[in-house]
């Protein structure tokens, strides 16, 4: 019987066989080589599919990352200035810092209204406060900022004289601000410019969750430059004495160089496999133009260029502009690029390594003691909200 | 009470049948018929419509392992040995050892090994959605599922990459983000997922997680006598900080190859981190500000 079973099968074999033999062997070999590679890259992602899903963030968010930074940084300069600088000397830094903040707490609301898929109910975001999402935080502190931000601007109108002082909108706009609520601002932008960072790296998205200590420090630095960019643009447009503009040159200088130090850290301690996305095409462009419009540039620009004359006031507003845009293609360039990383399998399962899981033999002695392993349940440890 | 799903893949027959009952009962609309031309798998992923997804994973190199293999047949005329010019690796019925004995080869000749494997939201202990998310559309129903809200959700999408394993998703056309929702009506009435239901080898299991985990963990002890050593559980007893999850699985490969995490990580253990960097920063940067507001005005007053 197994006689007559081996004979079938063998005949099968050889009819089976008949076109393979007549390819050359060094043929057959090189396509096996190619499938078994074939397998093993398929055996480290499923048919390098995106694992997880990238968010749809695309020019809303960057703007809004742009204009909310600006505004913020603005806040924190302007209360800054209010409690340290110079009263007399400094109005037109306070006068711009107000106006440029309200400015942009205006647009920043309606740009993420617009980004929501069902913008009708925006105000979902305010029925509920978690603190571990950052989304939902962060909501509360672009509201908060808001309305403090609404105060101080309202002050400055009535010191510009566009509302009387003596009128009684004029007085109540001067009884509810002061500097208790410039200075709250000022904490309140930096935390504008500070969760946005968060926002980004507490997602899976392998280029913001790599840098979870860096991207909020490096937003909040660049708010730090492009605020003060900003009022110095508006000053240098407004009429500011030429000496006087370069006053937030300092302030400016220590917010890039954090940036650099920031970037320079955060690329450098990147996985190759997530590092490639911002090295790798528009990325790349985009990182480069962030980096030298808006930190290398202007620390060149107010090392070697002049600060006095017609040429002094040119390199303000060259300044000004090179690191509002080089702010600007920062944040084009961490969401794009973490959007690239996040629908490429392999950074993401180079981000995911971790502590094993418990062997089978574990698993197995598991179900033979059921009384141990009781002990060891996660849910009772973990974060149930 | 919690209840979840254990997603045996070592039954898994890749028949569907779970997708379609998933798409029918919960009025899911189709996604259009496009071939991936990957493998049989033209679901491709898990979606805003579409809450279960059977991956295929074919393996061609892969021997078949079947307890019967080389059953010595010492009449066996020795035909088609590798110096012959027969391609062992290829069609080997009979199998000839090096003393020219053939054995007879009893299974499927290189057809490989096929992994298939019904993908789910994992419904985590630690949820990364649930806690992204910023208007409380997220819970955590009375069946220990996390559950979106359609009457609250406002499409503002942070959920979608909190999830450490790419399940929610938004809908293009409504906005909102939809997923599994553990057949939250169908529990209401005390009945099973309508997935778990279809099943007909009883790859999806339904139950209560307690009983379900102890069930699992005998299954894999019972792999493992049987030989299939590969076997093991994922989203049960490990060290990961989504915890354990309400539906995991009992995979006979790595991770990676169904496209899951090796050791997903829960997105809001970062928030901590990255305020903290951040105050640092806004200090710093607060002082130094400080400073130099401060230096610059007193020779200006002094003059």
């Amino acid at each position: 019987m197994l006689k007559l079973l081996a004979g079938l099968t063998s005949s099968l074999f050889a009819a089976k066989t008949g076109p393979i033999k007549e390819t050359k062997p060094a043929e057959v070999e090189g396509r096996r080589k190619r499938k078994r590679q074939d397998d093993a890259e398929l055996f480290t992602s499923y048919y390098g599919r995106p694992v997880i899903k990238k968010p749809h963030w695309i020019w809303p968010i960057w703007f809004y990352f742009w204009v909310g930074g600006i505004s913020g940084g603005a806040s924190a300069i302007t209360a800054l200035t209010e409690l340290f600088g110079d009263k007399e000397r400094d109005h037109s830094i306070i006068r711009a810092g107000r106006y440029i903040s309200i400015g942009g707490l205006m647009i920043s609301p309606v740009l993420l209204i617009i980004d929501l898929q069902r913008p009708e109910r925006f105000h979902h975001m305010l029925r509920i406060l978690k603190w571990r999402s950052p989304l939902s935080v962060g909501t509360y502190i672009l509201t908060s900022t808001g309305i403090l931000s609404g105060l101080n601007a309202a002050r400055q109108v009535v010191e510009d004289g566009f509302i009387p002082k003596d009128s009684l909108p004029g007085k109540l706009t001067l009884l509810a601000s002061n500097p208790v609520t410039s200075t709250l601002q000022g904490i309140d932008g930096m935390a504008l410019g500070t969760y946005t960072g968060v926002l980004l790296s507490a997602t899976a998205v392998p280029l913001w969750a790599e840098n979870d200590t860096t991207l909020a420090p490096l937003f909040l630095s660049s708010a730090f430059s492009t605020g003060a960019a900003a009022i110095t643009l508006a000053r240098t447009l407004g009429g500011t004495p030429t000496k006087e503009l370069h006053r937030l040159e300092p302030i400016e200088r220590n917010a890039i160089f954090s940036e650099l130090a920031l970037t320079t850290y955060g690329f450098w301690k990147l996985p190759p496999e997530v590092r490639k996305h911002v090295t790798s095409g528009i990325h790349a462009w985009l990182f480069a133009g962030a980096v030298g419009l808006g930190q290398v540039g202007p620390l060149l620009l107010q090392l070697l260029a002049p600060k006095e004359g017609k040429a002094g006031r040119g390199m303000a507003l060259l300044n000004s502009v090179m690191v509002l845009t080089g702010g600007f293609l920062l944040r084009v360039a961490v969401v794009t690029a973490g959007r690239a990383s996040a629908d490429d399998s392999a950074a993401y399962h180079a981000t995911t390594r971790g502590p094993g899981r418990a062997s089978p033999e574990e698993q197995a002695a598991k179900a033979a003691h059921p009384s141990e392993s009781a002990n060891d349940s996660y849910r009772s440890l973990g974060l149930n909200l | 009470m919690a209840n979840g799903f254990f997603t045996d893949t070592s039954l898994c027959i890749g028949c569907k049948a779970c997708e379609v009952a998933c798409k029918q009962w919960n009025q899911l609309p189709a996604d259009g018929f496009e071939l991936t031309g990957m493998s049989y798998d033209n679901t491709a992923a898990l979606s805003a419509t579409t809450w279960r997804h059977v991956a295929f994973i074919e393996k061609m190199d892969a021997k078949p392992k079947l307890p019967m293999a080389n059953a010595t047949v010492a009449t066996a005329p020795p035909v088609h040995t590798a110096a012959d010019g027969g391609t062992p690796g290829r069609l080997n019925f009979i199998n000839i050892n090096e003393e020219g004995e053939a054995g007879l080869q009893i299974g499927f000749p290189d057809l490989g090994k096929w992994l298939m494997m019904s993908d789910v939201c994992k419904h985590c202990t630690n949820a990364g959605c649930l806690q992204a998310c910023p208007t409380g559309a997220i819970i955590r129903n009375e069946f220990g599922a996390v559950y979106v809200q359609p009457d609250i959700c406002n499409g503002c999408g942070y959920c979608v990459p909190s999830c450490p394993f790419g399940v929610v998703a938004l809908q293009h056309d409504d906005g909102r983000a939809f997923k599994c929702t553990l057949c939250y009506d169908r529990q209401k009435e005390g009945l099973e997922p309508a997935c778990a239901k279809a099943c007909p080898t009883d790859s999806i299991l339904f139950g209560e997680l307690d009983s379900l985990k102890m069930r699992a963990r005998q299954r894999v002890a019972d792999l493992h006598a049987r030989g299939q050593t590969e076997a093991y559980l994922y989203g049960v007893d490990e060290k990961t900080d989504v915890g354990d999850l309400n539906a995991f699985f009992l995979l006979i490969a790595e991770p990676e190859a169904y496209g899951l995490p090796q050791h997903p990580k829960l997105p809001q253990n970062r928030v901590g981190r990255g305020y903290l960097a951040g105050l640092v920063a806004g200090i710093g940067l607060a002082v130094l500000s400080a400073l130099s507001l401060r230096s610059k005005s007193q020779p200006e007053t002094r003059m």
